[in-house]
């Protein structure tokens, strides 16, 4: 989740709990409380309470406008930004999408309407019968309303913790991608593989020993138009360098090897250039040519055109110091 | 490789020092650190912690990338002899890395 939409939730969740809150109270106590006065007090009650909303209270109005600004940054960015899970993305969408459908917009076309017509009223001067004609039509529309909008809150703000809940991994665990994502993630590879000219393609996520995917591409075979499979085979070339460190360190583990000692130790025909052993020792992987110093003048060049007589070590030799 | 990457996460293979050292970068006498452990280049993806290496042989590209914090492996096997696949490597991890 990017940083940006981040924010706009956690800001979202606290200014939406407020207002679930703020529903909530009216719908459990406020509403029912004045039902219990005669008509004329019930209007008049309604209408204090209504007037400082009307005069814009800065904390209701930060609370308000500030949890629909949120919502719908949201909303716009939760259907914009990459990398989020479809759960994810549906909880906060649809949070969104649910807060100002279900909580504003009854809001706006129920609620408002029915306390500006009650602000209206000159209660003093009204007559019983108006006074309960007025109230009738208020109280019961818009507690219903009310209910319904506080109902919509609470679930939006519950969808909103789903989505921040963490996985069950980790923050930062591995996300699966869903359909569109793979689709592009495939599209891409393709894009790459015609780019280097790579005929065929084997591709492998793992987690903790979990495989998350496989996907293959392209041919294992052109001339026969072979498409590559799972059970292709390919060469890894230059990773099998951490098996034989791996192995080494076995080595060392059990005593057998000792990684600060000169490698000619171990192999006394390897180059001269590797005879002081480097920092590091001997998995170090440098050459011992100083910066400056051409490659082609060293005895590496020498020894790789003898290779054949370096690797004459045979299973059994390592740590054995040689004769 | 799966089994591998595996086996990497705690000390059934290799104790803690080995695996340690084995992602330590080696020194330059001049004090420089090169980057490289043993077998493995030692570097960042996304901010992240990455331990991994390609292989280059002939008709073979490879690259395996390890993110040991997110406990992601990446795995990318071509048959092209010096092409680079660190880009689709990078497409896969894109794909299965949360958002920054």
């Amino acid at each position: 989740m990017s940083v940006a939409l981040t924010g706009a939730v956690v800001v979202a969740l606290f200014l939406c709990s407020l207002t679930a809150g703020f529903l909530f109270a009216f719908a459990v106590v406020v509403m029912p409380g004045i039902r219990k006065l005669d008509d004329a007090s019930y209007l008049r009650a309604f209408q204090v309470m209504d007037g400082i909303i009307q005069n814009n209270s800065p904390l209701f109005i930060v609370m308000w406008v500030g949890s629909v600004v949120a919502m719908l940054s949201v909303l716009v960015l939760g259907l914009g930004v990459g990398g989020l899970s479809g759960v994810t993305r549906a909880l906060l969408v649809g949070a969104a999408a649910l807060y100002l459908g279900g909580v504003q917009v009854p809001t706006a076309t129920v609620n408002i309407p029915l306390n500006n017509r009650v602000q209206a009223l000159d209660v003093d001067q009204l007559d019983a019968p108006t006074a309960e004609r007025e109230r009738d039509t208020f109280e019961a529309r818009w507690n219903r309303w009310n209910v319904i909008r506080t109902v919509v809150a609470i679930v939006t703000v519950v969808m909103l913790l789903t989505a921040m809940a963490p996985s069950p991994a980790s923050g930062q665990a591995p996300t699966r991608p869903d359909a569109t994502e793979l689709a592009r993630m495939d599209e891409r590879i393709r894009e790459a593989m015609e780019a280097e000219h790579i005929p065929g393609v084997a591709v492998g996520v793992a987690s903790e020993g979990r495989v998350l995917h496989i996907s293959t591409y392209g041919l294992s075979n052109v001339e026969l138009g072979v498409p590559v499979s799972d059970s292709s085979v390919f060469e890894i070339g230059s990773i099998s360098k951490q098996f034989v460190a791996a192995a080494i360190l076995l080595l060392v583990e059990d005593g057998r090897v000792h990684l600060d000692d000169p490698i000619h130790e171990y192999l006394p025909e390897l180059p001269g250039e590797w005879r002081p052993t480097p920092r590091g020792g001997l998995l170090g992987r440098r050459d011992g040519r100083a910066a400056d110093q051409p490659r082609s003048d060293t005895d590496v060049v020498d020894a790789r055109r003898r290779r054949p007589r370096i690797l004459r070590a045979r299973h059994g030799e390592v740590g054995r110091r040689p004769e | 490789m799966v089994k591998w990457d595996d086996a990497l996460n705690d000390d059934r293979i290799l104790s803690d020092a080995s695996r340690t050292a084995m992602w330590t970068s080696a020194v330059l006498e001049n004090g420089d650190e090169i980057g490289y452990g043993f077998g493995w280049i030692l570097r960042e993806y996304r901010g992240r912690r990455s331990v991994e290496h390609g292989g280059m042989v002939a008709g073979f590209v490879a690259d395996f990338m390890r993110l040991p914090d997110e406990g992601l492996a990446i795995i990318v096997f071509a048959n092209r002899y010096e092409g680079d696949v660190r880009a689709i490597r990078d497409i896969v991890a894109d794909a299965f890395l949360p958002e920054d």
